[in-house]
């Protein structure tokens, strides 16, 4: 009966985050760090690993916290608190380990990871998978996807605003207002993707 | 700074950021606890209204107000046979299926129910409990004006019982004019709808024959 | 942060509403509700949940500031905005389903709107509970008028109504509507326009 079985179904949620549904561009999330960190394609590329990485963790997370303990209990509406807790203390986990485990990592993405809690791209990638229902691989392909969307978007922000340094701006423009531009029409060429995935 | 160095003795102590963010969070929970379990009656009863409200839409039947009520003494709920239908039995005697249907639309999952004659050939209306399409554009799919195109509409036989076509064009047996600018969410629907139909057929035409 | 804050009431609009206006001046907190800037009744709905979820968060944390220990600060912060938001949440979902439909998870995600922890950071962690609350309200009243300021064009131009109500000429035949306006695009392109107005007419008065 249901027709979304399939083994194709991870691969098209995965597909559809990153592109037409891209978490930044089409559902607003992450703005924010999207345009304070977005002046050089270095510090966006690390900033951009570190949410594909705790986006897709914290999707898993949450994912069990909300159907294994909060739907079962009847707690859903303390779904925001817990979410939140979860995006936390998985960061701090992160920062410890890679601290202790890989100081070379550490020092790329740690600065990027305190910034990462306050992500809405992280939380409300945890909320679209709840109001979807996703079973948990799906969950983990939309987390990961998101991430994906999210990092090509802001890599492709920082390549273009590198360039657009030396241009003249009108005064008013400079900084977000040219930035928010180039995002209106980073999304119109992202929508361009809707008619690859069909069905 | 008097009264709080008073106090200081308590407030060094080690445990206490950890007690006071215990207090802190057992009393705002409770709250919410509270509120939640007032309101959850109402939640409840609001989204099965949603859901009986497309029901009898669907079905053709318009109860303005008294929805459950309606829903309750007029409608047989799913049985084995009905491929997932609900009843609904006209005065004449005839029987009409409502079959909820789901799929993914253009931003989100689109659900709704659509009624159908006992034959399977006609469509007697539709209506959407849940949708996230683009307001004005894929949204438009809830107003009446197009729910309305659906009412009457002959299906063919096969797997593609009906087809949404560019407005201005003539339709023709089996189609339905879809909606300008809203092409994602109107193929989208299409194949819900036709995917939904398909298999509806094959569990319920066990039933008849 | 400026060091030193007005904390008249007049001093404290000021600020709010215009030259420290958290949209223009400091592009934050846009991520919850631009998504949902086509239709002016949803935004409107949502500033409503900010205003009231930045006024009384700030004037809880201003009331709790004595007691918080330092260290755990920020989680005590986090708590008592999520705790005023799943109450409009609830609310929202027991007495108008179809709009806490229509805003999905956009409410839940008031939380990490960088303006509520911004303004709890900046003010009412050390202001009075009168000060923060109207510092709060203020900045929530600044930010609304201006999202505010991008849905009614965006609703009118792409769908001919402001809310829901269709207007003359712009839903008649002879006006083509633009669909880019209530796709996310037109977001992008009405925030740019609006900060670039401000912006040259703040930098105008400022010289």
């Amino acid at each position: 009966m249901n027709p979304e079985a399939g083994i194709l179904q991870p691969l098209v949620v995965m597909f559809s985050a990153a592109f037409t549904g891209n978490i930044l561009l089409a559902k607003f999330l992450g703005m924010c760090p999207f345009l304070a960190v977005s002046r050089q394609v270095k510090t966006a590329l690390g900033l951009g690993w570190a949410v594909v990485f705790v986006l897709t963790g914290t999707s898993v997370l949450n994912w069990l916290i909300y159907w294994k303990v909060l739907v079962p209990l009847n707690l859903e509406f303390l779904r925001f608190i817990m979410f939140i807790i979860m995006i936390a203390a998985f960061v701090q986990f992160v920062e410890m380990v890679l601290e202790r485990y890989s100081p070379v990592l550490y020092q790329k993405l740690g600065i990027f990871l305190p910034l990462i809690t306050v992500n809405c791209a992280i939380l409300g990638g945890s909320l679209f998978m709840v109001i979807r229902r996703y079973t948990l691989l799906n969950a983990v392909a939309f987390g990961f996807g998101s991430g994906i969307g999210w990092m090509l978007a802001i890599l492709a922000m920082a390549g273009i605003r590198e360039k657009l340094a030396e241009e003249r701006i009108p005064r008013g423009l400079r900084g977000p207002g040219i930035t928010l531009i180039i995002v209106g029409l980073m999304a119109l060429a992202f929508i361009g993707f809707t008619g690859v995935l069909g069905g | 700074m008097t009264a709080a160095s008073a106090r200081k003795g308590l407030r060094d102590r080690a445990e206490y950021p950890a007690v006071y963010m215990f207090a802190v969070t057992l009393v705002f929970t409770a709250i919410l606890v509270g509120l939640a379990r007032g309101t959850q009656e109402r939640v409840e009863a609001n989204r099965r209204i949603r859901f009986e409200r497309a029901v009898l839409r669907a079905a053709g039947l318009d109860a303005e107000g008294d929805v459950h009520r309606v829903f309750t003494e007029r409608l047989e709920a799913p049985s084995a046979g009905t491929g997932g239908a609900y009843v609904y039995r006209a005065a004449d005697g005839k029987a009409v299926y409502a079959l909820p249907f789901e799929g993914q639309g253009f931003w989100d999952v689109i659900k709704g129910v659509i009624g159908l004659d006992a034959d399977g050939e006609t469509v007697r209306g539709i209506a959407f409990y849940e949708q996230r399409e683009t307001p004005g554009l894929g949204a438009e799919i809830t107003t009446p004006a197009f729910r309305g195109r659906f009412e009457g509409l002959g299906l063919k036989v096969g797997a593609r019982a009906l087809a949404l076509v560019p407005a201005g064009t003539p339709a023709e047996a089996g189609e339905v004019h879809a909606i300008t600018g809203a092409t994602q969410t109107c193929t989208r629907l299409e194949k819900i709808l036709n995917d939904a139909i398909a298999a509806w057929r094959a569990a319920a035409g066990d039933m008849s024959g | 942060m400026n060091g030193k804050q007005n904390t008249s009431v007049r001093g404290l609009a000021r600020e709010g509403l215009w030259d420290n206006n958290p949209i223009f001046r400091q592009i934050l907190g846009i991520c919850s509700t631009l998504a949902v800037t086509n239709m002016v009744l949803n935004t409107a709905v949502m500033c409503a949940a900010l205003i009231l979820t930045l006024s009384l968060s700030s004037l809880t944390i201003s009331l709790l500031r004595a007691l918080t220990p330092r260290n755990i600060r920020m989680m005590v912060e986090t708590l008592v905005i999520a705790f005023y938001v799943i109450i409009f949440d609830v609310s929202l979902k027991a007495w108008w389903p179809d709009m806490s439909e229509n805003l999905g998870p956009y409410v839940g995600l008031i939380i990490t709107n960088c303006i509520v922890m911004g303004r709890a950071e900046a003010c009412a962690n050390n202001q009075s509970p009168g000060v923060a609350l109207l510092d709060g309200f203020f900045n929530a009243v600044g930010y609304s008028f201006v999202l505010l300021a991008i849905a009614v064009p965006r609703e009118l131009l792409g769908m001919g109504t402001i809310l829901g109500a269709a207007v003359p000429y712009f839903s008649g035949p002879y006006w083509d509507k633009w669909i880019i306006m209530v796709m996310p695009p037109g977001a992008f392109f009405m925030l740019a326009v609006a900060v670039w107005v401000f912006r040259s007419w703040q930098g105008d008065h400022e010289s």
